[in-house]
Formats: structure tokens, C-alpha cells, sequence
């Protein structure tokens, strides 16, 4: 679990996190998700002690991890890949931080094999490429067997395998009651991995909530919907409150429900469906739509000087 | 209250790091070629050329500073070994690896000086005697050696040694402070020769009033067997060089703890 409360991080003039609340749930995958500069990484050094707060504070299993004893048997974490000595092995570099935590050598054996680093483990790392960085960054993270896994944004120069291995590694580590908190901004990657959302955009929080509902706060979301019964089921979708325009080949968008609620609205009703989808571009329209609030809030465009705030007019 | 156990799996992970990279063997090797090779080169040539010497340079002859003098140059290798076991994690980004592994970051700094002055104490100290011996059997063939037992020769040796091990803190606390390797080796060469030489051009009652104070004079005059003039003391001397590493260290470890990484 980790609890930030009021995380605030200013640099001189420029707030990078700006009074951040939020509280990661263990037995879940918890999504980060920001445009590049929201204050994601900022955030998640801020929770390793590795920066301090300008104000607020966060805790790590209800203690500050610079309070941690050992900490990496209780808290991992990938801050960015490719942090190694190029002239040392992978096995080296783990070996130097199992010492550290007195973490016994097996364990090294087992991370690599798990990452799936095992042929190139004695190897200098400086011909490693960017997934095998990622991959040997992920085994430290997981050196110490942690209850709680930082990782930011760690599929980053994966390939596509990488990429799925990844995905089911985390769904894995959470359903085994793990902590996990990932880092992205590609919310595609996010909503197929994440069962929960923190979005932030200019370090300020946006949204909090399980992955399906962050997709349906923007109004831009719609369910696509096929039926033989196209007719009937727009009537029902716009008795119950939803907006409803016709797609192609026939097929309904429907805006203003979940793709449960169609679902459920259609069985109530015994009306047959052949397809029932939440667009899938969508995914990057309602980040888009969610971030550039955040832009707005934080700049108010031209065509409104200092009306945003009251009292600006003084 | 220290935590022991903490501090010796920091060890043990710095030494680890240390042993794995190439450049350590590298700093090490160079070291001992100058230190040893040096100190043949200097020996012989000088022993070899004694008799067409004027009386004055005779008088002052040292076979001893001579067999030390390849530590001069030395001491350059290791501290570069010293300054790199902390600026590469800077440049490589592990320092917020082995910053979050150990959170208490004194016990890193710690380990990493602890390691580090240990290993350079030990090459100081082989290497100090060790050109001494090889020298001294030079200096033997043209009749011209000094033994240990002589007054002061066994503790300029002795102090070479130590020099080199207290030279380590300082250029651990140099690299803590600056954390870029290429900014802590110029800093750590302008300390050690630049401001020497400069400081010698200087008037003597500067030298008396300021740079016999400055690291590399003090930390100098314990391994002189004679002591120079408007020098200080060889223990005063390297009091005050041991000074220098621990205020070095000591800035370092307080931005170590404040700082961002």
C-alpha cells in the first residue's frame, strides 16, 4: 500500500507535483498515467525518499521509505532502464544489490531466469539493448520478492512478447496480492494492463478511479454496439439516457452508457447482440480530452484573460 | 547508535562493485607502473649521474624522496579509482539504485570511503615500500643506499603510505561534493599539482601564513625524511592533510543526505 497525502515538489518557480492525495491499493495493478512532464517519475522518486517533498508526505506500508530497513524485501522499483555500468555483468549488478539488503545469492539466479536474462547474465551489460535493460530492471525490482512494485514506465523499448510478458507478469504479481504501480502514457497499454487509474497532468491529479470508469468520464467515449435488432435496441438505449448515432455497416454508437450498462439494458430486454465494444481509439481521445483540462486549468487560453480567476479583473 | 550490520552489507556491495569493473584494475595497474617504474627510472638515473653532481646537490642527495617520487604521480591513478567508485554511479544513474537499496545514505558514503581508503592505504603502503626496497638495492650497486634505520626513513615511508590512503577521503569527499568525474579529477588535480607549484612561486611569508596549510603541502611534509623549509611538521603536517579529507567528507556527506538524485 502506499498512501501519498498533499505531495507537493516544486523546483524554484515550476511546481512538477502539485498536492497530490492518493492511496495504491494492494492485489491490484494501478496505472499512472500522464503525458511526458505530468510529474509521473517525479512522483514515484518522491515516493522512494530519492527526492524530498517541498510539502505533504507519502508512506510506503505506512512507513517513509527512508525510514525502510532493507527496504528493497518490502518496496521495488525500475526508475528507468538502462541504469548499469556498462562494464559490469548483469549478474554482478544484481549481485552488489542483493548484498546491500543481504538478500541471498539463489535469488539472483531465479530473477534472471524469470526475466528471461539467463543467456547474456555474465555479459557486460554495455551491449544490452533497451528491452534487456528493461528486463534486468524489472529483476532488480523483483531482487528482494517485495510486497510493493514501483515501476515506471517499464515496457518502454519492449517488443510485442515483452510487452504481453510484462502485462501478465504484473496481472500475476497483483493476483498474489502485490502492490503494484506502473507508470505509462500510452493509455491503450494502461487500460488493457491497469485495473485501477491515476491520471495526472502538470503534477495535479485528474482522475482516481477503476480503469472502465476513467475510459467513460470523457464525454468523447462511445459503446459500439451491433444488433439484428438495431432499431428496437436505439429506441431502448434512448429511453434509458443514452445518445445514440448510427456507425457503419449499420452498427450503433452509443454514447452516455457503459458497455455494461448496454449489455444488461439489451439481456433485460432479449434483444440479441452481435457485437458490443468500447471504441478503442477512443482510449487515447479520452486521455487527450481528460489532459487537456488539466493544460486549460493551468493556462487560461487567451480568450478569457484572467477571467478564471475571480477577483482578476482588480 | 551505528548499525553494524547495515554498514557491512554496504561494504560488501561496494566491494562488489568495485571488483567488477575493469577500470579499478586498470587505476590500480597504472598505479603500480608509476609508482614502482618511476621510482627505478628516478633511482638509477640519479644514483648513475652522482659523481658528475656538484657538492651542494650531493649534500642533499635523498635516495629516499627519490624512490617516493614515483608516488607523486601515483597517487593521481588511485584517486581517479576512488573518484570513479562514486561519480560512475552519477553518470550511469545506479546512484538511485543504490540510494533507494540503502536509504540510510551515510552508511553508503560510508561503506564506499571505509572500502576506498582501505584499498589505497594498502597500495600506498606496498607500493611505498616496495619502490623503496627495489630502489634501495639501485642505490646499493653504486654504493649509495640508505638504510631504514635511519633517522626518519622509515617514517617517510611509512607516511607515504598514509598519504596515499588519507588522499582517497579527500577524493571521496571531493567526488560526493562535485558528482561529476570529469569536474572531481580537475579539482583533485588542481589540489595536488597545481596549487603545490603555484604555491611555491609564492613569497615565503605567504607559504609560512597559508599553502603550507593547503592538502597536498601538508599531507607532503610526512613523507619527507628532511624537513623543507616553511613546510610544517611531518605529523603536524599530516594532521592537517587528514583534516582536509575529514571536512572534505564531511560536506559531502551533508549534501549526500540533502540533495536530490
Amino acid at each position: 500500500m502506499i498512501e501519498a497525502r498533499g505531495l507537493t515538489k516544486r523546483y524554484g518557480d515550476t511546481i512538477a507535483v502539485n498536492d497530490l492525495s492518493f492511496t495504491i491499493q494492494p492485489g491490484k495493478v494501478t496505472g499512472f498515467l500522464g503525458p511526458n512532464g505530468a510529474g509521473k517519475s517525479t512522483t514515484m522518486r518522491l515516493i522512494l525518499g530519492l527526492d524530498s517533498a517541498s510539502s505533504g508526505s507519502v508512506t510506503v506500508n505506512g512507513t517513509p521509505y527512508p525510514a525502510h530497513h532493507r527496504p528493497l524485501t518490502e518496496v521495488g522499483a525500475l526508475l528507468e532502464a538502462r541504469a548499469i555500468h556498462n562494464g559490469r555483468t548483469a549478474y554482478n549488478h544484481l549481485l552488489a544489490i542483493a548484498q546491500s539488503n543481504h538478500i541471498p545469492r539463489t535469488r539472483i539466479d531465479e530473477v534472471i531466469d524469470l526475466v528471461g536474462l539467463t543467456a547474456v547474465a555474465r555479459k557486460r551489460a554495455g551491449g544490452f539493448s533497451l528491452g534487456m535493460g528493461q528486463r534486468l530492471g524489472i529483476a532488480t525490482a523483483l531482487l528482494g520478492d517485495p510486497s510493493v512494485l514501483i515501476l515506471d514506465e517499464p515496457v518502454n523499448g519492449l517488443d510485442p512478447e515483452g510487452i504481453l510478458w510484462v502485462r501478465n507478469l504484473l496481472k500475476y504479481l497483483a493476483g498474489q496480492g502485490k502492490t503494484i504501480f506502473v507508470s505509462s502514457h500510452l493509455m491503450t497499454e494502461m487500460s488493457m494492463t491497469a485495473d485501477h487509474l491515476i491520471v495526472i497532468g502538470r503534477g495535479k491529479l485528474i482522475a482516481d478511479a477503476p480503469t472502465h470508469e476513467v475510459i467513460q468520464l470523457s464525454s468523447g467515449t462511445h459503446v459500439l454496439v451491433r444488433s439484428p435488432e438495431a432499431s428496437r435496441l436505439a429506441e431502448l438505449v434512448t429511453a434509458a439516457g443514452g445518445t445514440v448515432e448510427p456507425g457503419a455497416d449499420g452498427a450503433l454508437s452509443v454514447t452516455g452508457m457503459s458497455t455494461e450498462n448496454v449489455g444488461e439494458l439489451a439481456a433485460a430486454n432479449q434483444v440479441v447482440l452481435h457485437e458490443l465494444t468500447l471504441s478503442g481509439a477512443s482510449l487515447e481521445e479520452a486521455f487527450m480530452e481528460l489532459t487537456d483540462q488539466a493544460v486549460d486549468f493551468r493556462a487560461p487560453g487567451a480568450g478569457h484573460p484572467l477571467g478564471a480567476y475571480p477577483g482578476g479583473t482588480q | 547508535m551505528i548499525d553494524v550490520q547495515l554498514l557491512r552489507d554496504a561494504f560488501v556491495s561496494e566491494w562488489t562493485k568495485l571488483r567488477t569493473v575493469r577500470s579499478s584494475y586498470w587505476s590500480a595497474l597504472t598505479a603500480i607502473v608509476l609508482g614502482v617504474g618511476l621510482g627505478c627510472l628516478f633511482s638509477w638515473g640519479n644514483a648513475s649521474h652522482y659523481q658528475q653532481m656538484s657538492v651542494s646537490d650531493r649534500l642533499t642527495f635523498d635516495p629516499t624522496a627519490i624512490s617516493t617520487a614515483g608516488l607523486f604521480f601515483a597517487q593521481l591513478a588511485l584517486g581517479v579509482m576512488t573518484i570513479l567508485a562514486m561519480t560512475s554511479e552519477y553518470s550511469t544513474g545506479t546512484i538511485r539504485t543504490t540510494l533507494s537499496a540503502v536509504p540510510q545514505r551515510g552508511y553508503s558514503l560510508a561503506a564506499k570511503t571505509i572500502l576506498l581508503g582501505i584499498i589505497c592505504l594498502v597500495l600506498g603502503m606496498g607500493l611505498a615500500f616496495g619502490t623503496f626496497f627495489i630502489c634501495h638495492a639501485i642505490f646499493a650497486h653504486y654504493h649509495l643506499a640508505v638504510p631504514l634505520s635511519d633517522p626518519g626513513v622509515a617514517r617517510a615511508i611509512v607516511g607515504a603510505g598514509l598519504y596515499i590512503g588519507v588522499l582517497a577521503l579527500f577524493a571521496m569527499g571531493l567526488a560526493t561534493i562535485l558528482r561529476h568525474t570529469a569536474g572531481a579529477i580537475t579539482t583533485l588535480v588542481a589540489f595536488v599539482f597545481i596549487i603545490p607549484i603555484v604555491s611555491n612561486l609564492l613569497p615565503t611569508s605567504w607559504q609560512d601564513h597559508f599553502s603550507r596549510y593547503l592538502p597536498a603541502n601538508a599531507g607532503g611534509s610526512v613523507t619527507e625524511v628532511v624537513q623543507q623549509a616553511h613546510t610544517l611538521g611531518p605529523w603536524a603536517g599530516f594532521a592537517v592533510f587528514v583534516a582536509w579529507a575529514i571536512g572534505a567528507l564531511l560536506v559531502g556527506w551533508y549534501l549526500l543526505r540533502t540533495r536530490d538524485v
